[in-house]
């Protein structure tokens, strides 16, 4: 590093969230501005229907008065003719609005590109450089040197909720003892292009694909939980676990770190980065079978992986079931 | 003002609070890679403008529409 540069790695936990929270406001001003202009284009509608029946109206009441002999019918040509400009405005009001649209529009299509460009490569630098940082920290000390940013979390503290992360232990080598993330092991699902086995993973777990997963039982949305699950709380250990738990796997010792940050968020009960490790990281792991080559079937973990989805994960830590 | 002024407002507050947030990031962040990642905050933050006065444009042209359409209900 330079003289002067100064890094404090909870930057890249700070800016994670907030650059999912810039997509987020960027998505809903978008649909907040489209509600805005569908409701002036509704509403000039109405009114130029209204003007155009007040015109009808007119006229029918001037026919009505030139069908009778002698009748001076001057008041109701004039109110034809005022109805006539009432609508004339009302076309013109309506013409506005359709060219402000049309152009803004325009500006609304390039702004939508160049943001979503423009935060894909900022999230890229991020990655980038928390990784960078975080192999300097792990080659030349022995902790995280951050200081503790309030509201740098992925949104609150959090964990599975009671049922659906039972076990604390991480490593359960029981009856996946194959599974030691050995490059050189025989021809198995490591071999499945698009599975990786990142450092720090416990023995029988990969990353894998989200499109190589097959789910038989897909969940339709919020209302497939059950009663028991507390929908908020798998949301923030979801979360948590793409922004905190996979980037301190790279520790070698995550849970040590893990437990630190918990510590030093002063995060406790349900939402605790530990929590949310034995849940990914232990029995209660999505687990899925490998099928051969046509990758896997999803035996456990059908709402985190519906939940995983959604956050715009691509792949996600598995435990794998079948030969090693 | 048209409903579009409420949009303007709330892309303002979004504004001024990605700037603080670039402020927290300038205080702990100050390597080469920060200052890429400056610069696409620069980029996006010039976008922002862009787009505010591509909204406040439509704004003005919604309320030059009112007069002519007689209502307030836009």
């Amino acid at each position: 590093m330079s003289s002067g540069a100064k890094v404090d790695s909870a930057v890249f936990d700070f800016l994670r969230p907030q650059l999912r929270r810039y997509r987020r406001q960027t998505t809903d001003l978008k649909a907040a501005v489209a509600r805005s202009i569908a409701k002036a284009s509704e509403t000039a509608a109405e009114v130029v229907r209204e003007r155009r029946r007040a015109v009808e109206k007119c006229r029918a009441d001037l026919d009505a008065c030139r069908a009778q002999e002698n009748s001076d019918c001057s008041g109701y040509a004039r109110q034809l003719e005022l109805a006539g400009n009432a609508l004339a405005d009302a076309l013109k009001g309506q013409r506005i609005i359709e060219q402000a649209t049309a152009q803004f529009r325009h500006s609304q299509a390039r702004h939508d590109r160049v943001i979503d460009e423009e935060l894909v490569r900022s999230e890229k630098l991020v990655r980038e450089a928390d990784e960078r940082i975080s192999g300097y920290v792990k080659a030349t000390i022995s902790g995280p040197h951050v200081t503790l940013l309030s509201g740098a979390a992925s949104g609150g503290g959090g964990s599975w909720s009671a049922g659906s992360v039972a076990a604390s232990s991480a490593a359960s080598p029981d009856c996946y003892s194959n599974g030691t993330g050995d490059a050189s092991a025989p021809a198995s699902w490591r071999d499945t292009p698009g599975v990786t086995i990142p450092a720090g993973f416990p023995d029988g777990f990969a990353l894998v694909p989200v499109s190589l997963i097959r789910n038989s039982d897909p969940i339709s949305g919020p209302e497939s939980f059950d009663k028991g699950q507390d929908l908020p709380t798998l949301k923030w250990s979801t979360n948590a676990l793409l922004d905190v738990l996979l980037p301190a796997m790279r520790s070698g010792d995550p849970r040590a770190t893990l437990r630190e940050r918990d510590q030093r968020e002063g995060l406790s009960g349900a939402r605790t980065y530990m929590r949310s490790y034995s849940g990914f990281f232990s029995d209660t792991a999505l687990k899925v079978s490998h099928l051969g080559p046509e990758g896997f079937d999803l035996d456990n973990g059908r709402h985190r992986l519906w939940l995983l989805e959604r956050l715009g994960a691509t792949e996600i830590p598995v435990r794998i079931v079948g030969p090693q | 003002m048209s409903r579009v002024s409420r949009d303007i407002a709330q892309h303002e507050s979004d504004r001024a609070e990605r700037f603080r947030a670039r402020l927290r990031v300038e205080s702990l962040w100050s390597d080469a890679a920060a200052r890429k990642f400056l610069d696409v905050l620069n980029t996006i933050e010039g976008q922002d403008k862009t787009y505010g006065a591509a909204l406040a444009a439509l704004n003005a042209s919604f309320d030059e529409a009112k007069k002519y359409l007689g209502t307030t209900n836009i």
